[in-house]
């Protein structure tokens, strides 16, 4: 499999870019969970010497089945984890630094926001920890209200948010302080078509307004539609990475195909091919 | 400082939004009247009772408020995980405790004031006497107590995973040091050997809670207490509370949040 | 990312609940450890319950009716009170029935020891916030002379309800009562406490100094010859060690004194006789005696046992630890 370099993506100015995210060499173990039976004794190794960069202004699908270590990726790069090993950066600077944060989106999987707040007095919250002058704020406000389409439940309590609106109001506080880096995980999981589309959508915008997006995925379909360039981590190894038409095997139509072969998925397959005469025939 | 006082604003809206401190400041202002209303020998001026009620009554709410504010922030937010799109902003944890700490704390001394004067109310109507002096004495050393609670409270959650056991952990130990601080040396005088020794460091090291509680002085209308006192009693509050407080700060930045 | 991302968001819990029963029973239990009960002879007075049931109950009631009477013998020292810890040779007597001279005083030692001298820093500086002097209500309080004996009625009258056998709480609530010149309220404090202890002779004892209040000498000398029979009755047969002799002193004292104002000089002498085996001091008896034959009034009465005691106390409040009549006169402090 071939690991392509940025400068055969889509931009071909970008070659003395310094990548906007980075990591190295970037080992995560974590301690053993004394209630596991069997292994106890040994820590779980959830990535395994990932290095990753992503350059200013693409869209980067970061692809793996549940449990790869995407989101412990995420993780480090946001400085909730400590990496055992290696290093991490955003903009250059050290993901241990709190300003690293200062340029950068992020939206969590799966969270509840606090539910006693309005839409409104969330987005103000997160707007005075990026320190946004009291000028600039409430219009920002607005504008990011606008964005994912909340205006109408601006005042209401998030408590009484539905699982589309509580998505929503997570993209909108990601995009609170303008970021140039967006890192999304999961963003389309457990919202249904419409909503998915309409993240892809977001997803475009951001590109086209020259911002960079980093979000994490296994919804294969929208990933081929939106992104420049993916990465395929299976068991905290980085398989594959590069445009999604580089990592299609001859003969591969789909990015599915090319994701169950890279993450070793295929062997299984293809036992099932030779016993079946159907496969055979065609 | 705007990143601190963010956080804090937050954990007040919480408290003003949720019932709890209304029910307990309800509770009490209730029973005190009911208790007020009985005819004692058609006597109206007897007021004590009634100030030693109303001040249990807040000493217990304010004790629960402390508590259980402070123990649910940072579990609350690691569940709901609320704590991860907040970390991803450029705020370090240290501002994240403090601010969850000024939070807390001005949350309880504004309950604590509306509770205190709930208490002026009533017993001023009794007693036909305002000594407001006093009463901010108590009110003030009141707050200072809150604030070593919350502190110690805060250092409990990010020690202990569960809120109730770091509750009932911190809520034995802050109603033993209220009760037993004073007579701890006598105690240890009376051991003797080595538990004496283990008492007596317990005597020196922990801090004197039972200071900030001077209800039986307000109860029976005692002269003021001097000043330097009170600024003494602060100085030693913002000691105990900033040792808890630099402890949870530096706890809570080596843990790992998942 | 774990199991617990997928839980629904933590909605309220029985944690404060629990909390808060928890500490409502740690409270009451820790503050009955800090107002210890100091009248342990309150206790084996009281007739045994057949019912085990209600003696359970009955037990429990007591514990706590016991709390709130010394309680209220802590508000009349405007809290200064000793625990469990302190040194309490100085207070085994409550001085609300020690003043009112209902009880007699067996305190040992200076109130003002209860807490030691200073012992630290941490001592020192703690005693700015509580009450730790050592003052009654009725003179040297921080608010004295304004009728402040009062507060201690309503711990008295919770005691009452919840121990009706508790006689103490009747006598002393009403010698207060009287006190603030509330001499109706006294009475039917003290014949409401006779309702649930008939013929008890302290109440009696204590329903006479009602009347004589009330100027009705008649009646209070009637009601304390009562008293005297009922003493005789429960009393009398027990062992010399076992008589609640101060209590036979003060019924006898006031009897000689009542007779005296209805001017029967020979009743009075007569009650006097009387008291002379029965009183632990009776040379003071004597004096009295030959006091009265002279033609000297007859007016203050000291608890038999003042002669005796005075000397332990070298100290102001030794005055008040006596049972008086009348309100004592402001004491200096040291
Ligand atoms: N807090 C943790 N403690 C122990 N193991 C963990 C923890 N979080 C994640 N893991 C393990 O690390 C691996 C990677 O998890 P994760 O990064 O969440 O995967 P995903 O790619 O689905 O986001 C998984 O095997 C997971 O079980
Ligand atoms: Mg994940």
């Amino acid at each position: 499999m071939g690991f392509s370099t940025p400068i055969a993506i889509t931009m071909t100015n970008c070659a003395s870019i310094e990548p906007i995210l980075s990591t190295e060499n970037l080992r995560v173990e974590y301690a053993a969970l004394s209630g596991s039976a069997g292994n106890s004794r040994e820590p779980k190794v959830a990535l395994k010497g990932l290095s990753l960069s992503v350059y200013r202004g693409e869209v980067f699908g970061f692809l793996g089945p549940n449990g790869a270590g995407k989101t412990t990726t995420m993780n480090v790069l946001l400085g909730f984890t400590s990496a055992t090993s290696g290093k991490a950066s955003l903009f250059g600077t050290d993901v241990r630094q709190p300003i690293s944060r200062q340029r950068i989106g992020y939206l969590p999987e799966l969270t509840y926001y606090y539910k006693f707040l309005t839409a409104e007095e969330l987005l103000r919250f997160y707007a005075k920890i990026f320190n946004i002058p009291k000028a600039q704020r409430e219009e920002r406000i607005r504008q990011v209200l606008h964005r994912v389409d909340l205006e109408h439940a601006a005042r209401r309590p998030i408590r009484t948010y539905s699982k589309g609106m509580q998505q929503r109001i997570g993209i909108a506080q990601a995009l609170i302080n303008d970021p140039d880096l967006l890192i999304l995980d999961e963003p389309t999981s457990g919202l249904d078509p419409v909503g998915r589309m309409e993240v892809r959508h977001l997803i475009q915008r951001l590109k086209q307004e020259g911002k960079t997006v980093f979000f994490s995925s296994h919804e294969l379909g929208e990933v081929e539609t939106v992104c420049d360039r993916v990465g395929i981590l299976a068991q905290g190894e980085l398989k594959a990475l590069g445009p999604v038409q580089e990592l299609l095997a001859p003969g591969e139509r789909s990015l599915e195909q090319a994701f169950l072969r890279i993450i070793g998925y295929q062997a299984q397959e293809e036992t099932l091919c030779k016993k079946s005469p159907l496969s055979l025939a065609s | 400082m705007q990143k601190i006082s963010a956080v804090a604003g937050v954990v007040i809206l919480e408290m003003i939004r949720r019932k709890d401190v209304y029910v307990l400041f309800f509770l009490t202002a209730l029973i005190t009247l009911v208790l007020g209303s009985v005819d004692l020998f058609g006597d109206a001026k007897i007021a004590r009772y009634l100030k030693e009620v109303c001040l249990t009554l807040m000493w217990m709410s304010s004790v629960i408020i402390a508590v259980f504010t402070a123990a649910r922030q940072i579990p609350v937010e690691r569940e709901s995980r609320t704590l991860f799109p907040l970390l991803a902003k450029p705020i370090t944890r240290s501002e994240v405790m403090l601010g969850k700490f000024l939070g807390c704390w001005l949350a309880c001394c504004i309950s604590l004031a509306a509770f205190y004067l709930l208490f002026a109310l009533i017993s001023g109507i009794r007693e036909q006497h305002w000594p407001l002096a006093n009463y901010f004495q108590a009110f003030w050393l009141h707050c200072l107590f809150s604030g070593i609670v919350v502190a110690l409270t805060l250092l409990g959650s990010v020690w202990f995973t569960a809120v109730s056991s770091n509750a009932t952990i911190v809520l034995s130990c802050v109603v033993g040091m209220l009760l037993l601080g004073r007579h701890l040396h006598k105690v240890a005088v009376k051991a003797g050997g080595i538990a004496g020794h283990f008492l007596d460091g317990l005597y020196f090291s922990l801090p004197h809670l039972e200071w900030f509680d001077v209800r039986d002085l307000i109860i029976h209308n005692w002269p003021r207490m001097d000043w330097t006192i009170v600024g003494q009693d602060t100085l030693y509050a913002c000691a105990y509370a900033g040792c808890f407080l630099a402890l949870a700060c530096w706890r809570f930045r080596r843990q790992p949040i998942h | 990312m774990s199991s617990s991302a997928k839980a629904p968001p933590p909605t309220s819990s029985p944690v404060p609940l629990l909390g808060i029963a928890g500490l409502l029973l740690t409270v009451s239990l820790l503050t009955a450890l800090r107002l210890h009960p100091v009248h342990y002879e309150i206790q084996a007075r009281r007739p045994d319950a057949d019912d085990l049931l209600a003696r359970l109950l009955g037990d429990g009631r007591r514990l706590f009716a016991n709390h709130f009477y010394v309680k209220a013998d802590a508000y009349f020292h405007s809290g200064f009170y000793p625990t469990i810890f302190d040194d309490r040779q100085s207070h085994q007597t409550a001085h609300i029935a020690e003043d009112a001279g209902l009880a007699e005083g067996k305190n040992t030692g200076d109130e003002e020891q209860f807490l030691g001298t200073v012992a630290n820093w941490v001592d020192g500086h703690g005693r700015n916030h509580f009450p730790s002097v050592h003052t009654h209500l009725d003179n040297d309080a921080p608010e004295a002379a304004g009728g402040a004996e009062r507060e201690i009625l309503p711990w008295l009258t919770l005691s009452s309800k919840l121990d009706p056998n508790l006689v103490e709480n009747y006598s002393v609530g009403a010698f207060w009562l009287r006190k603030l010149g509330k001499y109706a309220e006294a009475e039917h404090f003290v014949r409401k406490g006779l309702e649930a202890n008939p013929g008890n002779p302290e109440l009696l004892f204590e329903l006479g100094r009602c009347r004589l209040d009330l100027k009705d000498t008649l009646r209070a000398r009637n009601i304390w010859e009562m008293a005297w029979e009922a003493w005789k009755k429960r009393d009398g047969s027990k062992d010399a060690a076992e008589q609640n002799r101060f209590t036979v002193n003060q019924i006898l004292m006031h009897l000689a004194l009542a007779e005296f104002r209805l001017h029967k000089q020979e009743d009075c002498l007569r009650w006097l006789e009387v008291a002379v085996p029965l009183s632990v001091s009776p040379e003071a008896i004597r004096k009295r005696i030959s006091e009265v034959k002279a033609g000297q009034p007859f007016e203050a009465i000291d608890p038999p046992n003042a002669a005796g005691e005075a000397s332990d106390h070298d100290h102001d409040h030794s005055a008040h630890d006596h049972g008086h009549d009348h309100p004592h006169p402001p004491a200096a402090k040291p």
